[in-house]
């Protein structure tokens, strides 16, 4: 059962080790054919992100998370505080109503 | 004097609570509420991108609509979404079934290993997205070269009208897989020892046991799992827009894709406004069924 698990973890997870190896890989290396399991590693992919406009999307990604993550604690918070307490009809109601809006499809809020 | 004081108290709790809920409900109208308005509103204008006359302009409202239902490619677009629905949640449900049943035994190793099995869930869509073209591109796909080195010839899956769906179907479920293991994992972790205990002083098989004791306790989390998966597979965009890009042709348009395309590549916003309308309306029909379903209307004292 173990062994079974394991193996279905590593099969499960195979796309994305191989997106981790290509990250260590030249262009010529990703293109081989066959791929060798030993190549030379190189650290050049990351080394060459902190020259490139990753920085500067990273660092926006890193404010936009902060920052809207701070928001909806301090609008939240008291909501959930309210509605937990809340135990008359208008609460479950308004609870129902606020899940609701999260299952919205996106591309309704895109073309306004 | 005694109700009189209560009343006064629950009075000002009542107040208080509608304070601490007031800014949710603000924000969410602002940012749900309104924009749903002015997607109705817009639904039934002729609105062009290239015309802006036409963006008020109510003097024929179900002309959209009446379009809509004679729009071949849209009744396309919902068949692809139906198949796309019906397999990724099916492949999604029973893999995520025998994986929670798997993991559910009691050991330190399969513990850290349902942490491994999230990863996919918790990756970027972006990222999901890319490592798939990766998979999906015969140069530099590890499953092409397997294919290569077995002496197959195997078309690029994403380009081949004949794979294209399967393509998106196989990185959905791999990338929703884990909701539905992880749901149905902490439904087995309420499952009453004593039940499965009672169930063995009966005699039951393993099998048996599976079969009458743990799946029927598990099914209704496993009905608002497929719901929840199922809504989220209306919203399927960003694998699609990676990998195929709707084709070849539109065999891997889905509706909210189309709707995309209507908006903002051929400019019909009126248009695509009433099919994104028709796409709110189907979830939120869907949504109100899995509330029934969990039943949180019912809490209710």
């Amino acid at each position: 059962m173990q062994t079974l698990a394991v193996v279905l973890a590593g099969l499960a997870l195979s796309p994305f080790l191989w997106l981790l190896l290509m990250s260590f890989k030249t262009n010529a290396e990703i293109f081989r054919f066959p791929p060798r399991l030993l190549f030379d590693a190189t650290l050049a992919n990351y080394a060459a992100l902190w020259t490139s406009e990753f920085r500067n999307s990273f660092s926006n990604s890193l404010i936009v998370g902060v920052v809207s993550t701070a928001v909806s604690l301090v609008i939240g918070v008291p909501a959930a505080y309210a509605l937990s307490r809340w135990t008359s009809h208008g609460g479950a109601t308004v609870t129902l109503w606020i899940l609701a809006s999260r299952m919205a499809p996106p591309i309704a809020f895109t073309i306004p | 004097l005694i109700s009189e004081r209560s009343a006064g108290f629950s009075r000002q709790q009542h107040r208080f609570f509608v304070f601490c809920v007031a800014p949710s409900l603000a924000v969410l109208a602002l940012i749900t509420l309104l924009p749903s308005l002015y997607l109705l509103a817009t639904s039934f204008t002729p609105l062009n991108l290239t015309r802006p006359e036409t963006q008020w302009d109510f003097s024929q409202p179900l002309e959209s609509y009446r379009q809509l239902l004679a729009d071949d490619r849209l009744r396309n677009s919902m068949w692809v979404q139906v198949k796309l629905s019906f397999w990724t949640v099916s492949l999604q449900l029973l893999i995520g079934l025998g994986l929670a049943l798997l993991l559910n035994i009691k050991s330190r190793l399969l513990e850290a290993l349902r942490t491994v099995f999230l990863i996919p869930m918790v990756l970027p869509p972006i990222v999901v997205a890319i490592i798939w073209k990766v998979i999906y591109t015969p140069d530099i796909s590890p499953m092409h070269g397997i294919f290569r080195a077995l002496g197959w010839n195997v078309p690029a899956l994403i380009t081949d009208p004949n794979w294209a769906l399967t393509s998106i179907i196989i990185a959905d479920t791999w990338e929703w897989f884990p909701f539905t293991m992880l749901m149905v994992l902490a439904a087995l972790q309420m499952l009453p020892q004593e039940l499965l205990d009672a169930a063995k002083v009966d005699g039951a098989s393993p099998w048996q046991l599976t079969r009458h004791v743990t799946l029927p306790f598990i099914q209704g989390v496993l009905l608002v799992a497929g719901l929840f998966r199922l809504i989220d597979s209306i919203k399927a965009f960003p694998l699609i827009f990676i990998l195929t890009d709707g084709g070849p042709g539109n065999l891997t348009e889905v509706t909210n894709y189309y709707s995309y395309l209507q908006a903002f590549n051929f400019s019909y916003l009126g248009f695509s406004s009433a099919i994104t309308v028709v796409l709110l309306a189907a979830t939120i029909v869907l949504s109100w069924v899995i509330i029934r379903v969990v039943g949180w209307g019912v809490r209710v004292d």
